[in-house]
């Protein structure tokens, strides 16, 4: 399995994790904020348990975290 | 476009294997459901699964009807780390895609056998159940089916296990000195499209032999032919309703050939309640667990009593049971277990089952497993033990209030200007007739169920 990070805008970051159910979207979540350092995160997921957990458990990491509903899906954004 | 590659490492492996499902009660926000094929399980295993109960799930472990052991409480953060424990045992665990709203990610969940496989007869079904769920566990081209698929198998010549709630349920005959199965197809008594439904007879022998290829080619079917055009018609129920038994049998043979026909199969009433003689001489042992609700400390004190009394192997069944196989001396070893577990013989105990409601959040107080123990009391204090009870805290029926005797279908019921827990009664079900339960009486308090079941069962 391929993940990978998009450039989406002059200090931000795209992670489509689509397909993956739970925990799978807060890991590469993980994986993927150790190497934007810095950056602006947005995570597209579909699973709704994955919704529901990464503004929770990125917020009491120190993030900061919006998440918006599109079509059939989420984008997460995530940052310092 | 500027990409950037992430490397998974060692979290690749767990992909496709493992996920945790979702929890909304008790403080839950994950259940942790342990694959245990065909429900057979070492008392070595059991204690690594005691283990991951006390580390990770505060203790706490329940048996599902279809022979999985589930946790709750799993902290996401910890996933991995159990994951990497589950791995070393070689077990997976079901991949909980129905969070997803589309058509999309289902898994062949845990394949259900008879429990006494191999034990009171030499058909030993069970074989089958581990290598598919060997097969299928992780395997890529089966990790997106539209929906989830249920496979069961029996070989003790008669319904143990629910065969009609499956989407395939393979009954273990013997043909002409042959072994083999007779498929089911087209169970689900969930609600969604066409609604509850009974598996209906293939009509063909499956031999031994060939079992892998039929099975493979149905699950293969459901694949690429069940509707990918909404979650609530995916099941490969609807599919088989729309096809038909014929088209079915045909598409199947188009796969791999010819299948003999066979007419006049009807399934037999079986149950492994209490004890029994094996063909090894030995005995078997069914601990009646209501509810399936356990703990560490009783996963342990079951795992001593499989090494003491047994050969260190227990059986978990679809009615939420331990059954203990390869007894020397039943009468000891219920002695035994009386130290740890208030044991309780009749019908009641052993073939009643509630799901997990209070955690999934689906009800409120009185939730399913708490009903199921009122509703027995009710049944103590009438002196009725012959009664098989199913409790379920909403529509998709994991409690199998479709084919129950008495069952009880959580909905919320306006009470006194108030939206409080209720339950609809059903009756009447008979899972090895293939007959449907019918609703009784409906939109009940807790106390009106209770005082209904009282009337029912004092008749």
């Amino acid at each position: 399995m391929e993940l990978k990070l998009k450039k989406i805008g002059e200090n931000t970051y795209e992670l489509d994790v689509r397909g993956n159910t739970c925990p799978f979207p807060q890991i590469f979540t993980e994986l993927a904020l150790k190497k934007i350092g810095d950056a602006k995160l947005e995570v597209i997921t579909d699973n709704p348990p994955s919704a529901r957990d990464l503004p929770i458990v990125f917020e009491k990491k120190g993030y900061k975290v919006e998440s918006k509903k599109e079509d059939g899906y989420w984008r997460i954004r995530i940052w310092k | 476009m500027m990409e950037i590659a992430i490397e998974l490492g060692e979290i690749e492996k767990f992909i496709g294997k493992y996920s945790l499902g979702r929890d909304n009660g008790e403080g839950s926000l994950h259940f942790l459901r342990i694959k245990i094929p065909a429900g057979q399980i070492t008392s070595d295993k059991l204690r690594e699964i005691a283990k991951l109960s006390r580390k990770y799930g505060r203790g706490y472990a329940e048996i599902t009807d279809r022979q999985d052991i589930q946790l709750h409480w799993i902290d996401s953060e910890k996933a991995l780390e159990i994951f990497e424990e589950l791995y070393k045992l070689g077990y997976t665990t079901d991949l909980c895609g129905q969070g997803f709203s589309g058509a999309c990610y289902g898994d062949v969940r845990n394949i259900v056998s008879c429990p006494l496989s191999g034990k009171i007869s030499d058909f030993d079904v069970a074989k089958h159940a581990k290598e598919l769920t060997e097969f299928f566990s992780g395997n890529p081209e089966f990790i997106d089916l539209p929906r989830k698929f249920k496979i069961a198998f029996t070989g003790c010549g008669g319904d143990c296990v629910r065969l009609g709630i499956n989407d395939l349920g393979m009954y273990g005959i013997e043909l002409d000195g042959r072994r083999g199965f007779v498929p089911f197809v087209g169970g689900s008594i969930g609600a969604s499209h066409p609604g509850p439904s009974l598996a209906k007879n293939l009509g063909v022998f499956v031999p031994e032999e060939r079992v892998f290829e039929f099975v493979k080619a149905v699950v293969e079917i459901h694949r690429d032919h069940s509707s990918r055009e909404s979650k609530a018609k995916a099941r490969f129920k609807n599919l088989v309703n729309s096809w038909g038994i014929e088209k079915l049998r045909s598409v199947i043979e188009e796969k791999i050939g010819k299948l003999e026909r066979i007419e006049g199969i009807e399934l037999n009433y079986a149950e492994h309640n209490g004890s029994g003689e094996q063909i090894n001489g030995l005995h078997y042992y069914t601990l009646p667990v209501v509810g399936g609700v356990l703990n560490a400390e009783k996963l342990d004190f079951i795992a001593d009593m499989a090494d003491k009394h047994g050969e260190g192997e227990v059986r978990l069944t679809p009615q939420q049971n331990v059954t203990f196989v390869d007894v020397k001396d039943v009468e000891k070893l219920k002695r035994d277990l009386e130290k740890k577990f208030q044991i309780k013989e009749g019908y009641v105990y052993y073939n009643s089952i509630a799901c997990a409601s209070n955690f999934c959040g689906k009800t409120r107080d009185v939730h399913a497993k708490d009903l199921l123990k009122k509703l027995i009391e009710v049944c103590e204090r009438r002196g009725v033990r012959d009664v098989r009870l199913n409790v379920s805290g909403c529509h998709n029926d994991c409690g199998c209030v479709n084919v129950a005797e008495f069952g009880f279908m959580a909905r919320m019921v306006r009470k006194n200007g108030k939206v409080v827990q209720g339950y609809d009664i059903y009756i009447g079900g008979d899972f090895t007739k293939l007959k449907m339960s019918k609703p009784y009486k409906t939109g009940l308090t807790v106390e009106e169920v209770i005082e209904e079941f009282e009337k029912l069962i004092s008749r």
